[in-house]
C-alpha cells in the first residue's frame, strides 16, 4: 500500500548553524499537529556536523546536502520545496522556533484559504530578550501584524502549485529572495493571508561592529529587487529609502555635514578645527531649533518654508 | 603503574559560585588523597554590575584573577563548571596549563543557552575546545543530548576514581 502523502512540507535551509538548527529541530518535535501529516525537509551546505545532527535527530527528517559554500537561501529553499511531497510547503528557518501550534495554525489558515499564501507573526524570540534589550548591535525579525511587505521565509506557507508556476525561488536574489518570490505572487493574483496565532519565535543574533558591517554588505543586493519590482517602492518611505531608520540616518548625516560647513568660519588653523568640534554639538542643536521653529510657522502660516 | 602515576593531582576546581556541585566534588578528590581546591570570583565588582545590566553572561570579570591563580598554582587539570569558568581555563592552557575539563554545574536549558550576549559562544567554545566534557548528573546528560547534540560521559560529583581515572588519561594523552 501506498504510505499517505504529507498534506504540509516544512523546508529549512540552514548554513553553519548546528545549534541553533537542532534547536528548532527539537521545537518542531513538540508540534501539535500529528507527525503523519507533515514531513521534513533540510538542506544545508555546512561544514559542521549539521549532518550527524539531522542524521540523528528523532524527527528523522529528509535532507538535502549541498556542496559546502554553493547554498545561498534560495537556492536551498528551491532544492527544498523541489524534493517536498506535500501540496504546501511551510518554510522556516535554522534560527527560529516556532510555537507547538504554528504548523497546525498555518493549515488552519491555508485551509480556510486555498490557494493563498499565508504569512504567520515573528517575535524575536523572548529566551533571548535580555540580548535584545542591551546588545547595540543586536538583530532579530519582528512582524508582529501579517500579512506585512517582506514575506519572510521564517515564517510563511505557499502552496506548492503556486512555488512550481512562479518557477521557484529567483537564485539570483542573493538577499530579498522571500520579498520577489512574494511579490511575484502578488502580480499573479494570489493573496497572502495572515495567521497572526502562527507564531514562530526568531533568535536574536549580537554582532560585533565589524560583524555587522560584513554582514550588512549583503544588503546590497536589494537594489536587485527594487529594480525587478519597482512597485515595491511604493512601501518604502518617500520611496526611497528601505525603512524609516535609513531616512534618519541619511537625515542625520545631512545635518551633521551641514554643521561641518557651517564650522569653516572658525578658520583651518588646528585651533579653529579643535572650536569647530567643540561647537558641533551647539551648532547641531541650534540647526534643529531653527528649522523646528521654520515648521511651526509653515504650519501657522500654511506655506512650507524650511 | 608508574609511582607518577600514583602521585595526588592538583586539580583546581574553576567555579564562580559555592555551589553544592563544587563542594561534593572537592570532597571527594581531596578524600581520595588530591590536591583540590575551588577558584572562583570574590565578591561583585562594579564593572561586573555595568557588564551585567548590558545584557553580559556574567560574571566575567574574574576570568584574569582566576587564569593568573591557576598559573600560580601550578595545577595538572583546570575542572570547569561553567562556560566562563572554561573560558578562563582555557587561557590557562593556552599559557602552557594542564588539562581542562568541562562539566556544566547547571544542565543546559533553551532558556538560558542563548538568553544574553556571549552566552552561546562561551558554551560552544568550552564544548569544542575543552580536552573532556562530562555531566556530573543524568539530568546534564540528557539535556546536553538534546539541546547541544552532544553525547558526553556521565561522571558523578562524588565518583573520586572515575574522575582521576579521566584525568589521568587526558594528561596521559597530553604527553
Amino acid at each position: 500500500m501506498e504510505a499517505s502523502r504529507p498534506e504540509v512540507s516544512v523546508v529549512v535551509p540552514s548554513h553553519e548553524r548546528g545549534t541553533r538548527l537542532r534547536w528548532l529541530l527539537n521545537a518542531l518535535e513538540e508540534q501539535t499537529l500529528p507527525r503523519s501529516q507533515w514531513e521534513l525537509v533540510v538542506v544545508f551546505d555546512s561544514t559542521d556536523d549539521t549532518e550527524e545532527l539531522v542524521r540523528t535527530h528523532a524527527l528523522a527528517p529528509r535532507y538535502v546536502r549541498l556542496t559546502p559554500g554553493t547554498g545561498t537561501a534560495s537556492v536551498q529553499r528551491n532544492a527544498g520545496w523541489r524534493a517536498a511531497h506535500a501540496p504546501l510547503i511551510a518554510f522556516t528557518d535554522d534560527d527560529c522556533r516556532p510555537e507547538p501550534d504554528w504548523l497546525e495554525r498555518l493549515l488552519d489558515a491555508a485551509h480556510a484559504n486555498p490557494g493563498a499564501i499565508v504569512q504567520g507573526a515573528t517575535r524575536p524570540d523572548p529566551f533571548e530578550s535580555d540580548a535584545m534589550k542591551w546588545a547595540p548591535r543586536a538583530r532579530s525579525i519582528e512582524e508582529n501584524d501579517p500579512p506585512g511587505p517582506h514575506a519572510q521565509t521564517c515564517n510563511i506557507l505557499y502552496p506548492r502549485a503556486l512555488i512550481e508556476s512562479l518557477g521557484g525561488f529567483d537564485e539570483r536574489a542573493v538577499a530579498g529572495e522571500d520579498v520577489d518570490l512574494s511579490l511575484r505572487a502578488r502580480s499573479a493574483g494570489r493573496s497572502i493571508v495572515a495567521a497572526p496565532e502562527a507564531v514562530a519565535y526568531h533568535a536574536v543574533e549580537s554582532h560585533t561592529l565589524p560583524g555587522i558591517v560584513r554582514q550588512n554588505l549583503k544588503w546590497r543586493y536589494l537594489a536587485y529587487l527594487v529594480s525587478r519590482h519597482p512597485e515595491f517602492r511604493r512601501t518604502m518611505p518617500l520611496r526611497l529609502f528601505w525603512d524609516e531608520e535609513h531616512l534618519w540616518t541619511a537625515t542625520a548625516m545631512v545635518g551633521v555635514l551641514g554643521a561641518v560647513r557651517s564650522s569653516r568660519r572658525r578658520g583651518r588653523s588646528r585651533q579653529g578645527r579643535v572650536t569647530a568640534i567643540a561647537e558641533m554639538p551647539g551648532q547641531a542643536v541650534r540647526q534643529a531649533a531653527e528649522v523646528l521653529g521654520m515648521a511651526a510657522g509653515s504650519v501657522r502660516h500654511r506655506t512650507l518654508v524650511l | 603503574v608508574t609511582a607518577g602515576e600514583r602521585a595526588p593531582l592538583r586539580i583546581a576546581l574553576v567555579h564562580h559560585s559555592s555551589g553544592p556541585v563544587a563542594a561534593e566534588l572537592l570532597q571527594a578528590l581531596r578524600t581520595a588523597g588530591h590536591r583540590a581546591e575551588v577558584l572562583g570570583a570574590r565578591g561583585v565588582p562594579p564593572v561586573e554590575k555595568v557588564l551585567r545590566y548590558r545584557g553580559f553572561a556574567t560574571p566575567l570579570t574574574h576570568v584574569p584573577s582566576v587564569v593568573a591563580a591557576l598559573r600560580r598554582g601550578r595545577y595538572d587539570v583546570a575542572h570547569a563548571l561553567s562556560p566562563q569558568d572554561a573560558l578562563a581555563a582555557l587561557l590557562w592552557r593556552r599559557r602552557g596549563g594542564g588539562a581542562v575539563v568541562f562539566s556544566p554545574a547547571e544542565p543546559p536549558s533553551r532558556e538560558t543557552l542563548a538568553d544574553r550576549r556571549l552566552s552561546l559562544r562561551l558554551v560552544q567554545r568550552a564544548l569544542d575546545e575543552s580536552d573532556a566534557v562530562v555531566a556530573l548528573t543524568d539530568t546534564t546528560r540528557a539535556a546536553t543530548a538534546r539541546w547541544l547534540a552532544l553525547e558526553v560521559p556521565l561522571i558523578e560529583a562524588h565518583d573520586a576514581a572515575g574522575w582521576e581515572s579521566l584525568y589521568r588519561e587526558l594528561l596521559a594523552r597530553r604527553r
